[in-house]
Order: structure tokens, then sequence, then C-alpha cells
């Protein structure tokens, strides 16, 4: 009766997992979408948008979460080249380390299209359809001297820095900012587009710097991140906060005049034109472009009413 | 016959290979995508790098320890290799540059992981620190080493020869199961035929016995936690050269799934029980556990949670028949 | 003796693995390979800028006929005369006009031309405008969006070192040839801005 205790875990795990399985039906091919990390409600309007357009095209459409890892990456690389995907949808986790996964699926055959974040080695994808984030940034740069004045002191908090968007976004930025002598950046550290390590991040640098006047956040979460810890520190009214991104919360907090601007991206437009662009491949088109941006719009008090849900709520 | 199937039942790897196969038919059945050669190959690269870290622990918990740093000091040799070769060192003063090559590279990361591991052991054996404090402190040491050697970057772009160890193939079978495979063998010769691989059998089930019997129990912790270390910088170097990067949080969560395989295979906890080619199993088992669910299309919280009891039910059968056996 | 031979034994596995492990070479030798790898947008942007400018000038649309055909189908105008970047709300275009009198300010030249408000940035300028509507860069030709965007700094600082001059005249008229960005949607803002690729003044 013991001898047999391994052979009867083995045969409720094989009934359990049978109770897993879910069975798919083929239609055109499978895509996978692989994003970078599903913690990030931005991502996650990219991913379903992605999965959404895809299946409308006639695919089934599987979503992968990287978890911000390359490793973890590149093993959902692994299983997507040997499970029979058709092309891959992909939101790099890093512009060098990612190279090697998208390189690897190019030679097998699998078509790789990223989406929002480009990989460093331009023919190790098919199209990158990028997010324009240095002209956002010098639009957002150009209305952050418009209101917060040529004189003032401001704290830079930037995101993750194997992103070449937070150095788009930073550069864009500072490629105006910095035309002022007036404006002094008092600190400039990373908060890894986290929300939690941004609110810490700005108390340390409120409490370094009494006289803040205003910070620049390199995406939307690290803003509303740095405005709570402006909110407990009684601040609020006193430092401008600029974001980037364009998600739900930081556009209501513009409506509500908590937060001055962000950058609208187009998460949707990326999502559905990097599928679109998988069909058109797919279908026998080569000459598709190398990469594509995509332009983002300032959102300000002025225009807030236009926008919303992540994109623009109704025809201009 | 019947006492010869008893014994052969009773060798500590059986159970495990047993559970191990039937799950590879199981998944063979519910997922045309599992029995592939590719998808072998992918198993067997994905296992290679916790089998590395594996082994050392086998041999760290066989002596009744447990080594929590493996993941850390991974990191930081994969880092240290990758900054070398691709930066090498400047020195203003004698307008002299010190470039590292491949080679250059895995020597700086199996000394960096052969003198942490020794750390390791020095604080275990000279100060008496029991095993999991020491390597929690280590493993807190070595990840604040890569974040201040990386400065939070990933390093990148290494150049042919890490790609090749990484994702290179040689007579038709991935280099890092190459890699794995070596020092498998190794081992497992090295525990069953050498004095000092019966040693640290003996330090395990008896440390004063064996104390006591001549053994330099001292001498060989100090061997065994830094053998962990060597093997944590291989690892280190396989992950690396797997990405093309060394990233600063790389190996974070390593030390769990080594533990993991380390008992599924039949090691026990308290030390002097357990084999290598159990250990193997082990990973074996996790690394199929994985792909399978992956393949099977199971949401990754639902994979958390399977890992977690079939790691529980292990231990429990394990702990059940030896049990009846005494 | 035993000792003696684990002592060669262990020199012989170390020197060698020492001399395959590292390579010398001067400092500043090295360095100087490492500049010379790294991306300069002066290669890229010169030729086009000394050669290409006249070209520009010659195929550029009047500020009249911009405006005129901006008022009518918007959209189709933009599609034929102007340039895009990817997917976005602007199209670029080449304007070419002169000013028969103008303010200057600190930041910009004022003035009307053709009917329609022109002003010409002359102390900051920022931003891809200039890189985008001249169609000299295809994007697809740079490593990553960093390099593509070093062009437009690059840019923009020889148009504020050589187009405008160090002291902008009192008097007279001002001819020029720019850029200026349009969004089809809004095809009539109160002013153009044109960031110039050529600025000439006459008495």
């Amino acid at each position: 009766m013991k001898r047999a205790l391994p052979f009867l875990l083995a045969a409720i795990l094989t009934c359990c997992l049978s109770a897993c399985v879910k069975r798919a039906d083929s239609g055109k091919g499978r895509i996978a979408v692989v994003i970078s990390t599903l913690n990030n409600p931005w991502f996650v309007v990219l991913g379903e948008a992605a999965v959404q357009r895809a299946e409308e095209l006639g695919y089934e459409a599987v979503l992968f979460d990287s978890q911000n890892s390359p490793s973890k990456e590149a093993e959902h690389f692994d299983n997507i080249l040997s499970s029979g995907y058709k092309a891959i949808l992909f939101n790099p986790t890093d512009a060098d380390g990612s190279t090697v996964n998208a390189r690897s699926a190019m030679a097998r055959g699998v078509p790789v299209f990223c989406m929002d974040r480009e990989i460093n080695e331009p023919g190790a994808a098919v199209t990158q359809i990028l997010s324009d984030n240095y002209s956002g940034c010098i639009a957002l740069g150009q209305y952050f001297v418009q209101s917060v004045g040529r004189q003032a002191n401001y704290v830079e908090i930037l995101g993750l820095v194997g992103d070449n968007n937070t150095w788009a976004r930073s550069r864009g930025f500072h490629s105006v900012v910095d035309c002022f002598e007036g404006l002094h950046m008092l600190s400039q550290q990373t908060a890894d587009f986290d929300q939690n390590k941004a609110m810490e991040v700005m108390e340390s640098m409120m409490q370094a710097h009494p006289d803040i006047q205003a910070v620049f956040c390199g995406n939307d979460a690290m803003a509303m991140g740095a405005y709570q810890a402006i909110l407990a520190a009684g601040k609020s009214g006193r430092i401008k906060v600029f974001g980037f991104d364009g998600a739900d919360d930081a556009v209501n907090a513009i409506r509500e005049g908590k937060v001055e601007a962000t950058g609208m991206q187009f998460p949707k437009t990326m999502a559905e034109t990097a599928a679109t662009f998988a069909d058109r491949y797919l279908a026998g088109e080569r000459n598709l472009p190398g990469k594509i941006p995509v332009a983002v719009e300032l959102v300000n008090a002025e225009n807030v009413s236009q926008f919303g849900n992540f994109g623009r709520r109704e025809p201009r | 016959m019947k006492a010869q199937v008893k014994q052969f039942l009773d060798k500590p790897v059986v159970k495990p290979l047993i559970a191990l196969l039937l799950m590879v038919i199981a998944m063979t059945l519910l997922s045309e995508n599992f029995a592939t050669a590719d998808n072998l190959f992918n198993v067997l690269r994905q296992v290679s790098v916790n089998l590395c870290v594996s082994v050392g622990m086998t041999l760290v918990i066989l002596t009744g320890g447990i080594d929590l740093s493996v993941g850390s000091i991974l990191a930081l040799s994969g880092a240290v290799a990758a900054g070398l070769t691709r930066n090498g060192l400047a020195f203003d003063g004698a307008n002299l540059f010190l470039g590292f090559t491949f080679w250059g590279g895995i020597l700086a990361a199996l000394l960096v992981g052969g003198f942490l591991g020794a750390f390791n052991g020095w604080m275990v054996t000279r100060f008496k620190v029991p095993p999991f404090v020491a390597t929690l402190g280590m493993m807190t040491i070595a990840r604040g080493l890569t974040m201040l050697y990386t400065g939070g970057f990933p390093i990148t772009g290494l150049g042919a020869s890490f790609r090749f160890l990484g994702t290179g193939w040689l007579l038709g079978i991935p280099m890092p199961v190459w890699v794995a495979a070596v020092i498998i063998v190794f081992f497992a010769f090295y525990m069953k035929k050498t004095p000092t691989g019966r040693y640290i059998y003996a330090i395990g089930g008896n440390p004063r016995a064996s104390l006591l019997s001549g053994i330099r129990v001292d001498r060989i912790i100090l061997w065994v936690y830094t053998l962990a270390g060597l093997l944590s910088a291989v690892a280190g170097l396989l992950v690396t050269a797997r990405l093309d990067s060394a990233q600063p949080n790389a190996g974070t969560g390593y030390e769990l799934d080594a533990i993991a395989a380390v008992v599924i295979g039949g090691t026990s906890l308290s030390g002097g029980k357990g084999s290598v080619p159990g250990t193997v199993v082990g990973a074996l088992i996790i690394g199929v556990l994985n792909n399978g669910l992956v393949l099977l299309d199971v949401s990754p919280f639902w994979q958390q949670v399977i890992k977690g009891f079939v790691i529980l039910g292990a231990v429990i059968l394990d702990k059940y028949a030896t049990r009846k056996q005494a | 003796m035993k000792k003696a031979v684990k002592i060669l034994l262990a020199a012989a596995l170390c020197i060698p693995a020492v001399v395959f492990a590292v390579y010398t070479e001067p400092l500043d030798a090295h360095r100087e390979k490492e500049r010379m790898a790294q991306f300069k947008p002066e290669e890229r942007a010169d030729y086009h800028w000394e050669h290409d400018r006249q070209a520009l000038r010659d195929a550029a649309l009047g500020v009249g006929e911009l405006s005129r055909g901006l008022a009518g189908d918007a959209q189709n105008f933009a599609d034929a005369h102007g340039r895009v970047l990817g997917i976005g709300s602007k199209t670029f275009f080449v304007v070419k006009g002169t000013l028969p009198r103008f303010d200057a300010d600190e930041e910009y030249i004022l003035g009307t031309c053709d009917g329609h408000a022109v002003r010409i940035p002359v102390k900051y300028i920022f931003g891809n405008l200039a890189r985008d509507a001249s169609g000299w860069f295809d994007i697809d030709d740079f490593q990553n969006t960093m390099a593509f965007n070093e062009i437009s700094s690059y840019l923009n600082g020889r148009i504020l070192a050589e187009v405008i001059p160090a002291s902008i005249p009192e008097a007279g008229s001002c001819f020029f040839c720019g850029a200026v960005e349009i969004d089809p949607a809004a095809p009539d803002p109160e002013c153009y801005t044109v960031i110039p690729y050529l600025l000439d003044f006459h008495e």
C-alpha cells in the first residue's frame, strides 16, 4: 500500500492537470503577446488591446507576463518557439537584454513586432511601433516652463534605467528645460516606474530639499506616487507635478487640478498597429517599415476634457 | 526476487524517478507540444541553471547546513564576468588598459563565487554562525555588491563567445546542458567515490562521531560552501550568457528552487542522507512541472500553488516511507 | 618532492590561465577606439546641411499657398504636400516667404507674410521639426531613437549658430525658408511658427 503512494500522487496530479487543460481551436494560428509587466494598468491596456485586435483578425492570442525580468521573458520565448506560434507582439523588458530573444525568434521564422519599447538592434524585429517619447517630453518641457516659470527649483524621478524610454523622456525634457538657466534640477533619482517607490523617493527628496517647486516624473504611476507624498507632507498646491503616459488616474488628477500635465501615449493605437502589421506580414507583405513612432500628445488642464481611457475621448 | 525488487525500490533516487516518469507520461498525453525535441531541449536548458545551483546546495545540505546566498552570488559573478569582459579595467596613472577575454571573465566569475562561498564557510566554521544566518547575510551583501557594481543597470553586449555559451549547440545538445551534465557526472562521482565525498555524508549524519574519528570537519565544511559558491558562479555565467546581459536582479529566488530540487530528490534537510542523482531528478521534476504547466496554459498563479503542493507532497511521502522502514 | 610537484602543477595551470585571461593595451589607444565607435550625428547630417538646403528652398510652399490649401480640404492638402513621421496628428511643411517688415523681440522675429502671421524663433529651438520636415533622414537608418533624436539636437544647434544672426537688424525685410508643423484637424492656427533653414535680411 505504501509503495503505491508515489503512483497515487502522480495519478492525482494528472487528474488535476486534466481539469486545468483548455482546448482551443486554431483559426489562423496563434499569436503570442509578450508584455513586460502586467502590474501596471497601462501595460494591461497595451496587452489586452493587442489580444483583442489579433482575435478580431482571426487569430488566437495568448498573453504572457515577463514580470519585468529578462530571464522570465527568455523562458516565455523558449516556450513560444516550441509551441508553434505564428508571430510575437513584443513589449521588451530591456532594450539590449531582450535583443537575444527577438533575434532567436526571427531566426526561427517567427516574426517579432515591438510595441512601445524598442530594442537596440534594428534587424532583430520586423517592425517596432514606438511612442515618440522624446517629442512628447519636449512638448511637456515647454509646458513645464510655461507653467512653472523661468525661475524655479525642481526634481526629476526617472523610470527603469534599462529602458530607452526613460532616457528618451528625460532627454526630451532636458533639451528644453536646460536652456533656461533659472530652472535648477535639485535631484534626479529613479523609482523604476513604480508608484510606491516614487512616493518614498519623493518623501526623501522633500526632506533633503524643502524648496522644491515642481517634480517631473517619468511616468504617471510615479507621478501619482509623488503626489501622494506631497499631499501627505501638506505641500499640495505648492509643488507642481508632471507625469507621462496618459493613465486614467493621472488624467483624472489633471481634471481635478492635482497634477499639472502628462503626455498621452496611445497604447491601443500601438497594440492595434502591431497586430495589424503582424497580420499583413503573415499574409505575405514584406515591405513593412522598420520603425513607426506614434506621437504623444500633451494633456493639461486646458485640453483634458478631450482625453480619457488611454486615448482620445471624442473626435477632435 | 521480491527482496531484490524491494532493495531496488529502496534506493533513494528511485521514488522521485518514478514520479518524474509518470509526470512525463502525463504531460505527453496532455499536450501535443511537450514531447517534441524542441521542447525537451528547452526543459533541459532551463533546468541546467538550477542543476548547477542545486548540486552545490545538495553538498551543503548534506552537511546539515543550508545556503541562501546562491542567487546573489550567481548575480555578482555574472555581473563581474560581464563587466570585466565588456569594459575591462582602466588604470589612468599607468596609462594601462587591462582587457579581459571571455576566459578571463569566466576565471573572474569563479574567483568571485569561490571567494564568497569560502567567506560563507568561514563564518560557519570559524565564528560558528548558523548557516541559515550566515548565508542570509551573504545573500544581502552579495546583492548589494551587485547593485553597486552594475549601478542598477544591466551590462549588455557581451560578444559571440558568451552568446555561444548561452544559446549555442554542440553535437546537437545545447551548451548549458553540456555544462550541467559535466558538473552532475563529476559530482556524482565525487560524492560516491572520493574520501571527501564520504566524509561529507559522515559529517551530515553524525558530526560528533566524524570529528572524533579524525575527519577534519571544519575544513570540509569550508570546502563545501566554497564549492557551492563556485557552482553558483557557473550558474551565473550560464544565466548571463543566455541573456547576453548581466542583470542586477538575476538569480532572485533561485535558492528556493534549488532547495526544492534537493528536497524532492530525497535529500534530508537534517543532513547525511541524499544524493546528487536524486537532486537531478528533483530539478527535472520541477522543470517538467514548470514547462508542462505553461504549455497547458495554466495561470502563473496556479503554477505557484501546484509547485508548492508538489514540494510538500514529496517531503511528506519521503518522511512517511522512512518512518515505515525504521 | 610531492609538494614541489604540486607547486609546479599549480603554476603550470595558473600561468596560462592568467595569460589567456587578460590582455593589455595603452589606455589612450583604447579610449580612442571607443570614441571612434560612438554615434556622431555630424557624420549623417553635415552633407545634407551643406548641400540640400537650396533644394528645400526650391520645393518650398509659399505661405499664402499653405494657408489657402489648408483652408480647403486640409487633410488631403497635408497628405499631398507635407511630411509625417509615423502615426501622429501633425504634418510638417517647408514654407518660404518674405516679411516686408518685422519686429524682433528676445525670442522671436514677428511679422506678416501673404496675410498670415508668422513668427521665427531665434533663441530657443526645440524638437524634431527641423529634422522631420526636411525629409533628409529615415528613422530606419538609425540604430535606435536616441541616436535619431541626437540628429535633431545637432540640427537645432546648427540653426541657432549659423542661420540666426548674432544681432538681428532693426529694419528692412526678411526672407525666410523653414519648417512649420500643422495639425490638419486644427488647420488655422493664429500664427505659423517657422524654424528657419535659411534666413536673409535686406534693406
